[in-house]
């Protein structure tokens, strides 16, 4: 139960321990249980003895943990009622020799080695004086200390700061003991925190701390691991989705297995959507995956998440996806802490998501919260599981500040969900602000959610200047009709210069056929030419012949 | 004066020879002597050898005395160093 690790194997063998803590703190419940347990697991008889509350009682108190069974007998616990009568005439000095003879003769029957007085603060409060206290206890001491049984005494508290006061011999008790436990019950700003405190142990390393427990089905649960804190899991270097291709993209493949991741937005920055992508891609890897929600009630993420094609009602059908819904159960930040271990452990979750984490910061818990927070995520840490948790920013500048668990710090990838508000529209935009060992995007994306799921896109950026949504599409849109009125124009150009070059072609092609024609009839001309001063030679010496005696001897003449 | 006769159970459940059931036994005698007019049946009980029969009667402090007297039933604790009580209890003049 968390004991055993805080004390490095639990209570002393053949010592006795003491538990003290106020009324309501616990004492009975840790005793009991911690019989029922060694009697039902390592087959140990126990022995309790029961010095203020009458053995029916205590077990009915006790029924409805779930160790307890129905049958007092199938407990192995022997209880010993040694309520002292009311009606007890006093006469002088008296010991306890007698209940240890019975208890003796009781374990000689049952093989019992294991013994639990409760309450032993009545018994001694009876004696009149300091001294008969103290030997008694030094009694007990020594006869426990022959019979080596490993005993577990308990005892109210002493404290300065209570009403009531322990008896005066209370420090005799404290030194026999070898192991001292302390528990305690407080409220904080009306939120019920328990603790236990290991004040000694001799012969072994315990933590020093305050843990807290929590008493719920399952008895007294210690809250503490040290293998929380041991790297149990080696480091992975295998991606897991985040339902989100562009998302992935942008980390270069994935969270990592094992990691904490943190997403940090305001309300409605679509949070729950990023978990809803993320535990049905783990549940279509066939991953056992639990999804805490402290905000809706499974059907309504279910409904919600189906309006942008998250569809989780397939993965709760085949059981690989548990939904549990924490907002309706009361309780404190460790309350809640081993409800979700419990349930990823009960589901045999590789991946966990929690929405939102900062939950557990609600009043009352602001004290415990972070460390809560630090647990949860070691724990899964160390059980290999990729946790994803959101957490409420009320406005950006929280950022700066960190989350308010500050587990900003502890988680392996940040990412941040914002709105940018621009031309009287809100666009979801998304950045990683670290991711421990993946290159990722430095570039704010906007997010769309559609009916087939989250898409992101690229931010436009003109002008040194982010735009997204209509201003986006607007700007987009112009550029793009500049551009096709540039084409155009081009066109328009190109095409005259060809209409022009044909043109000219043409112009020449009419030319060289004038120029034919032009030489042709020059050719013509000139034959034409000759053919005439032939023939008017001709003609000439004709006339001359003629008229020159009609002998037609002067027509010689005229050819020389 | 007038008593009636009547017989007073006592039942002493000791811790073997512990200082105070020795005390106990040695005082109760010394009572017993001391009002002699009465008929007295005296069993001491010792736990350690009994364990039983204590539990049965649900004592645990050592020594315990048990007295029957008629139909009445009283329980001391205690060494029995205080008579008084033993004798109130008996309505014996002290």
């Amino acid at each position: 139960m968390g004991f055993d690790e805080m004390t490095a194997g639990g209570l002393p063998v053949g010592r006795a321990s003491l538990v003290e803590g106020g009324p309501g703190s616990g004492k009975t419940v840790f005793a009991l249980q911690m019989l029922v347990n060694a009697a039902q697991d390592n087959d140990t008889p126990g022995i309790f003895v029961a010095f203020e509350e009458a053995p029916q009682q205590i077990l009915a108190n006790c029924r409805e943990f779930s160790w307890a069974g129905s049958d007092r007998d199938e407990l192995g616990v022997t209880f010993v009622d040694a309520q002292p009568s009311i009606d007890l005439i006093h006469s002088g000095d008296f010991d306890i020799a007698g209940l240890l003879a019975i208890i003796e003769a009781k374990a000689r029957k049952s093989g019992a080695r294991l013994i639990v007085f409760d309450a032993i603060d009545i018994v001694l409060s009876l004696m009149k004086d300091t001294t008969s206290m103290r030997r008694e206890i030094y009694r007990l001491h020594n006869w426990l200390l022959e019979r080596q049984f490993t005993t577990l005494i308990t005892s109210k508290l002493h404290d300065e700061h209570s009403d009531w006061q322990a008896f005066p011999a209370f420090d005799a008790l404290q030194f026999m003991v070898d192991c001292a436990i302390r528990l305690e019950h407080n409220i904080y700003d009306g939120v019920s925190q328990r603790t236990l405190r290991v004040r000694k142990y001799r012969g072994s390393g315990f933590e020093q701390n305050p843990t807290p427990i929590l008493i719920d089905r399952n008895g007294i649960d210690v809250a503490f691991s040290r293998t929380d804190r041991a790297d149990r899991v080696p480091v992975s270097n295998e991606r897991v989705s985040s339902g989100v291709d562009a998302l992935d993209a942008m980390m270069g493949g994935g969270y990592f297995r094992g990691a904490s991741i943190l997403v940090t937005g305001s309300p409605g920055t679509a949070k729950t959507t990023l978990c809803g992508a993320f535990a049905d891609a783990a549940c279509a890897r066939n991953e056992p995956t639990l999804f805490v929600s402290f905000d809706s009630r499974p059907d309504e993420i279910v409904r919600n998440l189906s309006s942008v094609g998250i569809d989780l009602s397939q993965h709760l059908k085949s059981g690989l996806l548990r939904l549990e819904n924490m907002r309706a159960l009361e309780g404190n930040a460790e309350t809640h802490l081993m409800r979700i271990r419990q349930a990823a452990e009960v589901h045999g979750a590789r991946c966990v998501v929690i929405d939102p984490l900062s939950a557990l910061s609600k009043a009352g818990n602001r004290g415990v919260a972070p460390s809560v927070a630090e647990r949860l995520i070691d724990s899964a840490k160390a059980l290999g599981q990729t946790v994803l948790c959101t957490s409420l920013l009320a406005n950006t500048t929280d950022i700066a500040e960190g989350t308010p668990l500050q587990i900003s710090t502890i988680a392996d990838t940040w990412i941040h969900l914002s709105y940018l508000v621009l031309g009287g529209e809100r666009n979801r935009a998304l950045s990683i602000i670290k991711s421990r060992g993946t290159a990722h995007s430095n570039q704010v994306r906007e997010m769309h959610l559609g009916e087939n799921g989250v898409s992101l896109s690229d931010v436009y950026s003109a002008g040194g200047e982010v735009l997204m949504g209509t201003l986006r599409w607007e700007r987009e849109r112009a550029d793009e009709l500049a551009e096709r009125a540039r084409h155009e124009s081009n066109l328009r150009v190109q095409e005259q210069l060809d209409t022009d070059a044909r043109e000219i072609e043409a112009q020449i092609g009419i030319l060289q056929l004038r120029l034919a024609a032009a030489q042709a009839t020059s050719k013509a001309r000139g034959t034409h030419e000759a053919e005439r001063l032939r023939s008017s030679k001709a003609t000439l010496r004709q006339t001359v012949a003629q008229r020159s005696g009609r002998s037609g001897q002067m027509s010689g003449h005229d050819d020389d | 004066m007038m008593m009636i006769e009547r017989t007073i159970m006592f039942r002493l459940f000791v811790s073997g020879y512990l200082p105070n059931s020795a005390q106990a036994i040695t005082n109760l005698k010394n009572f017993c002597e001391a009002h002699p007019s009465e008929q007295y049946n005296v069993d001491v009980v010792d736990i350690f050898e009994n364990p039983d029969a204590a539990l049965e009667a649900n004592v645990f402090m050592t020594p315990q005395l048990v007295v029957l007297s008629g139909s009445r039933k009283h329980v001391l604790i205690g060494d029995l160093s205080d008579t008084s009580r033993l004798a109130q209890l008996l309505s014996f003049e002290t």
